[in-house]
């Protein structure tokens, strides 16, 4: 059923504004320019009201212009505008739409000048009937993300924090490649198979550490401190909950062939 | 990704040169922010996080 009608309904509607009524009344004090484009992703549940299905998370791209405390929020072609107070900004936009009219709303609060996270609410009415639903997500401001060059003698540089020179071999290139955890650890591959992490140190067994092989060429994370790691010939060795050891099957591996570069999950 | 590769985080790209400069596709090349040894081919994976 599209459309629902109670009193139930428009109290949770006006229970929502009030909401946002709060939200906006607790406003960080902080002031940020955040006219850019911002990358933005929903999160994997958004909700809507009894009887609608909520729609798909979003991931894109949205371009902001501030001016004061106004804003406008352009996202394909929808244009919202709207007020910032502090650091929250609150956006809008109305049409009509089936017999009646939707509104969504855009509140987000900026936790610095290049991260952000919100939610996005849409109502529809018909002055007797009521809809509503919407997704949470987070954004960054694009051309400041973060990122870290890995030294092929295993010194990492960060962009916020410089250089890292644990763990640095110099003159050794000894390094096959670098993953991230989404904890912020890291853990370097060796040449050889060797693993070398952030939290633990060295990982010198074998498999999957074979001396003087140089055979390992990527290194890719896994849940539950899991990785997998790919051999220059193809074959991919696994340490994961479902698997440990090597998989040299002839559809991906070719012994002496030299052929793999790089490895991605996807 | 490993060496000379690149990260694609949503919409920005961005490229590893391998003597540790940054091209991404906003602000192009920029030659300050990242660690530039020119002819030293020391970089080897770049990851955004």
């Amino acid at each position: 059923m599209r459309r629902w009608k109670s009193l139930l309904g428009l109290l949770l509607i006006v229970g929502m504004v009030l909401t946002v009524q709060t939200s906006v009344s607790s406003a960080n004090s902080v002031v940020y320019n955040a006219t850019g484009y911002w990358d933005f992703k929903s999160a994997s549940t958004c909700w809507a009201g009894p009887g609608m299905t909520p729609g798909p998370p979003l991931t894109g791209t949205a371009q902001v212009t501030q001016s004061g405390s106004n804003v406008t929020i352009v996202y394909n072609t929808y244009t919202y505008t709207g007020t910032v107070s502090g650091s929250d900004y609150t956006v809008s936009r109305s049409y009509l739409d089936d017999g009646g009219t939707t509104t969504e709303w855009i509140r987000v609060t900026l936790t610095s000048s290049f991260t952000a996270f919100g939610s996005d609410h849409w109502q529809w009415t018909d002055g007797m009937y009521y809809e509503w639903g919407g997704c949470e997500g987070a954004a960054i401001k694009q051309g400041y993300e973060n990122y870290a060059i890995l030294h092929r003698d295993g010194a990492i540089y960060n962009s916020d924090t410089n250089w890292n020179l644990s763990p640095y071999y110099p003159g050794t290139a000894w390094v096959a490649d670098m993953e991230f955890n989404d904890s912020g650890g890291y853990v370097l591959l060796h040449k050889d198979g060797a693993l070398w992490r952030s939290s633990g140190g060295w990982l010198l067994t074998t498999p999957p550490y074979y001396p003087g092989t140089d055979y390992a060429r990527a290194l890719e994370l896994v849940a539950n401190n899991g990785y997998v790691i790919l051999h220059k010939d193809g074959a991919i060795y696994r340490a994961t909950t479902a698997a440990t050891g090597w998989d040299t099957a002839a559809t991906h591996s070719y012994p002496g062939s030299n052929y793999a570069v790089d490895l991605e999950l996807k | 990704m490993r060496g000379g590769g690149g990260e694609y985080l949503l919409h920005t790209a961005y490229i590893l040169h391998r003597d540790g400069v940054i091209y991404d596709s906003i602000a192009g090349w920029n030659m300050d922010a990242s660690p530039y040894y020119p002819d030293t081919d020391y970089a080897v994976d770049l990851e955004v996080r």
